[in-house]
C-alpha cells in the first residue's frame, strides 16, 4: 500500500492546540494495533504517548482487578452486565493467555480462577496461572472466609509452576501465619523471591518454620550430598528478600526469639531501623536500649547477609532531600541527648562481632547511625571497603575523617560504585582522594563536604564513570571579585552545592574529553539559579 | 426516510436514515427526539469531512453490526483493512485525522477503527524522533525521565 503520508511531506504546521495524536482517546485506539516492542519504544515520544502506551501494554499483560470477581459472581443469577462491565470481562478473558504479572487488590483472589457459570464454587485456576511469574497479593482479608482463602491461595500456587516472585503487599495479619505456612509449602522450587512486609513478630516465625520444612523436604529427596556444603545453600528460598523496619531495637530481640527456632536465617537483605529515638519529641525510656547485644545476636544469625542497613528511620526519610548541614546540625543536637540519657553505645565488642558475623556484606548503609564512634566507623569501613559495592555513611561526623580517607588510599576500592558521605566532616582533600581511589564510582553524594574547586581540576578523567555527583564546592575567596562588605564566616570562601543534576547533565553531554572548565561553568550557573 | 445533517460551515446534507444511523451519536439523537424533519446540527464536522464520512457510511450501509473480535491474540491486527476502505483512507494527513476525530465524535466505531489502523500502519517502524517530526509533537520529558524510560525498555526486552 502506498503511504498517504510520508515523513518528508508531512504537514508540520506549528499549532498551539494539541494535535489528534496527542488526544488520549485517539492515541490509545491507534496504539492498540502496535506490537509490544514498538509500544515500548514509542513511550519515549512524549508524556502523553508514554501514558497511553502504558495503558495499552498493561491491558494485555497486567491485570489489577478488584471489581472483576464481583462481576463474575453476578453472572450466575442472570445478571445483565452494564456495557463497561462487559468490556472489562471481555478484555480480561481476551488477555488471560498473556498475563504474567498479576496484582490483586484488597479482597480478591477470584480473578485467578475460572468459574462454572452455574456454580461458582466450582472453580478452576485460570489458564494464565500456568505462565504467571509475578504475583502480588494485596491484603488478605480477615474474615470468616479464611478457610476458603487458604484453599484458594494454595490452589493458586499449586497451579503456578513458574511463579518466581510472590509479594504480599500489606502486612500479613498474625492469624494468617498458618495460611502463610501452608501457602509456602505449595510453592514450587522456582519461587525465588518472597517479599513480606510488616513487623518482625508477625512474619519471622513462619519464615523459619517454612525454611526448616523446605530444607527437610529437599534433604530427603536429594540425599546427603548437600549436607557437606553450606546448609543454607540447600534451601530453595535462599534468595528471599526480607527487609524489616522495627520500632525499637528492644523489640527486635522479642521478635527474633518469638521465632522459637534458633539457628541461621538465609536472609540476604536486612534493615534494622529504629523509628523513634531520633525524633526530638521522643521521651527516652529507661529500658529502651540496654545493650547492643540484641543487634549482634541478630547479625550472627544472618551469615548470608549481603545488604545491611542500620540506623534511624527518621533520618533516612530525610536524607535524600536534605542537605548535609541539616544532618550535621541534627547530630550535634542529638548526641548530647544520647549522652545524657546514656541511651545507647556501640561497644568495640559489637564491632568485632559484626565483622565476624557478616563476612559477605556488599552493601552497607549506616547512615544516621550516630552511635558509632570514630574509630569504630573506621574499622568497619576499612574492613569492608574492598568488597563493598555501596557504602552509605551519611550524617556521620567521622565517616570521612583523616584516617578514614587513609582507608581509601590503603585499600583496593575497586568494587565501590555508590558512596554517600553527606554531612561528613571530611577534610577538604577528601573528595579528590575518594575519586582517585574508586574508579568504578557511579554515585557520589557528599552534600556539605567541602572541596576546593581547584582541587577538582585535573580529576575530570577520573570522573568519567560518575553519573550522580553532589558536592559542596568552595571557590577560594581570592577567585571572587564580590563586595567585601561583610566577612563570610566561612573561611574557605563561598560554598556552592554542586547539584547532582549537573553531573547527570554532564553525563548526557558525554563528550569524553570534556574539560573540567566547562563543568564549572555549568556548575556556576546552576548554583546561581538556586 | 431521509435525515438532514448540517455541517460546521452550514452545508446541509440529506442522507437516508439507515446511512445516518451508522453513527451511534445520530442514532441516539433520533431515538431520543423521534423522527423529525429538523436538520441535525453537527458543529464539530466540516462539510469536506462530512462528505467523506457519508461516503463511508453509504458504502457500509448494509454491514452487519460489528461483533467483538475474539481472536486469541491479545494484540489487534492492523493489516486486515478491506480494499475499499484502504483506498478510502488514502487522503492527506490532515483529512485522515479529521475523519478520525469525526468518527470519534459521531461514534462510528468501524470508521474509527479503520482510521486508527491506517495511522498505526503509517507509524509502524518509525523511530520516536520521526514520529515527533511527523505529528509535530514536543518531547516534554526531562533527560532523567527519558533515561529512566530507556532503562525500563531495556529491562522489558528480556521479559
Amino acid at each position: 500500500m502506498n503511504d498517504p503520508i510520508s515523513v518528508d511531506n508531512a504537514i508540520c504546521t506549528k499549532r498551539s492546540v494539541i494535535g489528534p495524536m496527542e488526544l488520549p482517546e485517539i492515541l490509545e485506539n491507534v496504539l492498540k494495533y502496535l506490537d509490544r516492542r514498538t509500544l515500548f519504544s514509542f513511550r519515549l515520544i512524549s508524556r502523553i504517548w508514554h501514558s497511553c502506551a502504558n495503558i495499552v501494554l498493561e491491558q494485555d499483560y497486567l491485570i489489577d482487578y478488584e471489581e472483576l470477581p464481583l462481576m463474575l459472581l453476578q453472572a450466575d443469577d442472570g445478571h445483565v452486565f452494564r456495557e463497561e462491565e462487559q468490556r472489562a470481562i471481555d478484555q480480561y478473558q481476551r488477555c488471560c493467555t498473556a498475563i504474567h504479572t498479576l496484582t490483586l487488590g484488597d479482597i480478591s483472589l477470584e480473578p485467578c480462577f475460572e468459574y462454572d457459570k452455574t456454580n461458582y464454587l466450582n472453580a478452576r485456576p485460570a489458564p494464565f496461572m500456568k505462565q504467571l511469574r509475578y504475583l502480588t497479593i494485596g491484603s488478605l482479608p480477615v474474615s470468616d472466609r479464611r478457610g476458603a482463602i487458604e484453599n484458594a491461595v494454595c490452589d493458586l500456587l499449586r497451579n503456578s509452576p513458574v511463579l518466581s516472585e510472590l509479594c504480599f503487599g500489606n502486612p500479613i495479619p498474625e492469624e494468617f501465619g498458618p495460611l502463610f505456612e501452608k501457602v509456602m509449602e505449595q510453592a514450587g522450587p522456582q519461587l525465588r523471591k518472597v517479599r513480606l512486609r510488616g513487623n518482625i513478630y508477625e512474619n519471622l516465625g513462619y519464615l523459619i518454620k517454612i525454611l526448616c520444612q523446605r530444607e527437610q523436604k529437599r534433604l530427603s529427596t536429594q540425599a546427603l550430598a548437600l549436607l557437606d556444603k553450606d546448609v543454607q545453600v540447600a534451601c530453595p528460598l535462599e534468595e528471599i528478600v526480607f527487609s524489616y523496619r522495627v520500632g525499637l531495637f528492644s523489640d527486635l530481640e522479642e521478635g527474633f526469639d518469638s521465632a522459637s527456632v534458633q539457628g541461621q536465617l538465609p536472609i540476604k537483605s536486612l534493615a534494622l531501623e529504629h523509628s523513634y529515638v531520633h525524633e526530638p519529641e521522643f521521651e527516652f525510656e529507661d529500658d529502651t536500649w540496654e545493650s547492643d547485644d540484641t543487634l549482634l545476636k541478630i547479625l550472627q544469625r544472618c551469615p548470608q547477609l549481603k545488604e545491611l542497613r542500620m540506623g534511624s528511620e527518621f533520618l533516612a526519610r530525610y536524607n535524600p532531600c536534605t542537605d548535609g548541614d541539616f544532618l550535621n546540625a541534627f547530630e550535634h543536637y542529638m548526641n548530647p541527648l544520647f549522652d545524657y540519657y546514656n541511651v545507647f553505645s556501640i561497644s568495640d565488642g559489637f564491632v568485632d562481632g559484626m565483622l565476624d558475623a557478616c563476612p559477605k556484606l556488599t552493601k552497607l548503609d549506616i547512615g544516621g547511625f550516630g552511635q558509632f564512634q570514630q574509630h569504630q566507623i573506621e574499622r568497619v569501613i576499612s574492613h569492608y571497603i574492598s568488597q563493598l559495592e555501596s557504602l552509605r555513611a551519611w550524617g556521620l561526623e567521622y565517616s570521612l575523617h583523616l584516617s578514614s580517607q587513609q582507608v581509601f588510599l590503603d585499600h583496593n576500592v575497586l568494587n565501590l560504585t555508590e558512596l554517600d558521605i553527606s554531612a561528613s566532616n571530611g577534610l577538604v582533600h577528601a573528595i579528590p582522594i575518594v575519586l582517585q581511589s574508586s574508579p568504578k564510582l557511579k554515585l557520589l553524594l557528599a552534600r556539605s563536604v567541602r572541596v576546593y574547586i581547584t582541587e577538582l581540576i585535573g580529576f575530570d578523567w577520573i570522573c568519567t564513570g560518575l553519573e550522580v555527583l553532589a558536592l559542596r564546592i568552595i571557590i577560594p575567596s581570592s577567585y571572587e571579585d564580590t563586595d567585601d562588605e561583610t566577612d563570610d564566616e566561612d573561611d574557605y570562601g563561598y560554598g556552592y552545592d554542586y547539584d547532582e543534576q549537573v553531573a547527570r547533565k554532564k553525563r548526557r553531554m558525554d563528550d569524553k574529553g570534556q574539560e573540567m572548565k566547562s563543568d564549572l561553568d555549568v556548575d556556576d550557573k546552576e548554583s546561581k539559579r538556586d | 426516510m431521509t435525515i438532514t445533517l448540517t455541517s460546521l460551515d452550514n452545508v446541509e446534507f440529506k442522507v437516508d436514515k439507515d446511512v445516518a444511523e451508522r453513527s451511534i451519536l445520530i442514532k441516539n439523537m433520533i431515538d431520543d427526539i423521534g423522527e423529525t424533519d429538523a436538520p441535525i446540527p453537527l458543529p464539530n464536522v466540516s462539510s469536506a469531512v462530512l462528505t467523506k464520512v457519508i461516503e463511508y457510511c453509504e458504502h457500509h450501509r448494509h454491514d452487519p453490526p460489528q461483533v467483538q473480535d475474539e481472536s486469541d491474540d491479545p494484540r489487534k491486527r492492523s493489516n486486515d483493512i478491506e480494499e475499499w476502505d484502504m483506498k478510502f483512507m488514502q487522503v492527506d494527513q490532515e483529512m485522515l485525522f479529521e475523519i478520525i476525530l469525526a468518527a470519534n465524535y459521531l461514534d462510528i466505531k468501524p470508521l474509527l477503527d479503520v482510521g486508527c489502523k491506517t495511522v498505526a500502519n503509517i507509524i509502524k517502524g518509525k523511530t520516536p524522533e520521526e514520529i515527533r517530526k511527523v505529528f509535530n509533537i514536543v518531547n516534554d520529558f526531562t533527560p532523567e525521565e527519558e533515561a529512566q524510560i530507556k532503562k525500563e525498555n531495556e529491562w522489558a526486552e528480556d521479559r
